[in-house]
């Protein structure tokens, strides 16, 4: 089974890698002495990532009376992990810019990985994770492995698309049966590809079955119910016609939304998808 | 029972705790509910809250008094041919199906009234 997925990667013409400006930015961001300055003049080297800062900035989000005009303004305002995040959005819709219109709805697709990102980082806030925002990268990337099998397999993924309508079946079954692995386990192995950390490996391979995972089970599961909640409240898709079962490992009870809580949460999710989506997504074809 | 609230009237009783994210309890069950609350509610952007009413089907009678019949079986339709691959006896799976179902619910009533697709 892993031996399908290797040479699949071997193979693959269009594996895309993430731009030199996102390690860099990440380097700089790691770096205890780079300044405010030096890393809003690497942002200013990518027009759509500073523009999209601005917009951020000036944005609800952080409803201030007065507007940020400038980038350095706009980097200490909004904080130095979110701008890492902002520019793995960025990042990620450009590279994957080709894929074929007719196995899904792109945009859409980007709006569900947003919301699940948004909710991932939300959930992670509710249950006092330390740092909740580097979530948002986990629920971003979830189902990347669906678009790099779009990309370089569409005629297989047009076949698992059709056959999971026809047989009433989950998109990850269809496509073991088909690639002889899923999207989880190719998005996993593109996010090692990255060279991005372990943990989001684990979250990725894992996001249908946190039962699975060995080391973040409790991050695992995050990612897992964010995903299942903006999949059921249709908040984007990912092209999937059915929900993947809820699994909630025991150590993981805990952090269900109960009642009220549950509602407020949506409700919380839904203010701020509706400021960031016009922002993060190209906006002409919503 | 749940009522949303738009539909809550000065003088029903609150039956379960009301409380933010933070778990904080904003209303205490028991409380009898005055005009002040019922804007205090809205603030704090609840849709809906526990009053105390007709035990068994509260819920799906407050639904039904919200939204014509055939919305609100296209919209549980919807859902659950969604949530084929699911289990419902999952614990929490059926607090999110149930919301799934009232804002879709919500989302066919206004593109109704607008003449428009479902957004």
């Amino acid at each position: 089974m892993s031996s399908d997925l290797s040479a699949f990667v071997r193979r693959a013409k269009d594996l895309p890698s993430l731009p030199a400006l996102y390690y860099e930015l990440v380097q700089a961001i790691d770096d205890p002495d780079s300044s405010i300055g030096e890393i809003s003049s690497l942002i200013s080297r990518d027009q759509s990532l500073a523009s999209r800062l601005l917009r951020l900035a000036n944005s609800a989000l952080f409803g201030l009376p007065m507007q940020i005009g400038t980038l350095d303004e706009a980097v200490q305002l909004i904080g130095l992990s979110e701008i890492q995040n902002l520019a793995l959005v960025t990042s990620m819709i450009e590279s994957f810019d080709q894929v074929p219109a007719n196995l899904v709805d792109v945009p859409s697709f980007w709006r569900h990985s947003v919301a699940c990102a948004l909710a991932s980082s939300l959930l992670a806030e509710q249950r006092h994770d330390p740092a909740p925002e580097r979530f948002f990268v986990g629920g971003l990337l979830h189902d990347v492995g669906r678009l790099v099998m779009f990309l370089n397999a569409p005629a297989e993924s047009q076949e698992i698309l059709r056959r999971s309508q026809a047989e009433a079946q989950l998109n990850s079954t269809i496509e073991t049966k088909v690639m002889g692995f899923d999207h989880a386990m190719l998005g996993a192995e593109l996010i090692g590809y990255w060279r991005l950390p372990y943990w989001l490996v684990e979250i990725v391979r894992c996001h249908h079955r946190p039962d699975r995972a060995q080391i973040v089970f409790q991050d695992a599961f995050t990612v897992h119910y964010a995903d299942f909640i903006t999949s059921l409240l249709e908040f984007g898709t990912s092209g999937e016609l059915f929900v993947s079962p809820l699994i909630v490992p025991d150590n993981c009870q805990q952090c269900l939304l109960e009642d009220q809580r549950l509602e407020l949460f949506v409700n919380e999710l839904e203010k701020k998808c509706e400021v960031v989506f016009p922002i993060l997504v190209r906006s002409n074809d919503t | 029972m749940m009522v949303t609230i738009d539909k809550l009237k000065p003088g029903m009783k609150v039956a379960r705790d009301v409380l933010n994210l933070n778990n904080a309890v904003l209303l205490t069950a028991g409380t009898e509910l005055v005009p002040q609350h019922l804007r205090t509610l809205k603030m704090w952007g609840l849709d809906a809250i526990h009053v105390v009413g007709e035990a068994g089907d509260g819920d799906d009678q407050a639904l039904t008094a919200q939204f014509a019949p055939e919305i609100l079986t296209a919209a549980a339709k919807r859902v659950e041919s969604r949530l084929k691959h699911a289990s419902l006896d999952q614990p929490g799976v059926m607090m999110i199906r149930d919301l799934a179902v009232r804002r879709l619910a919500a989302r066919l009533a206004q593109a109704k009234e607008s003449g428009g697709a479902v957004p």
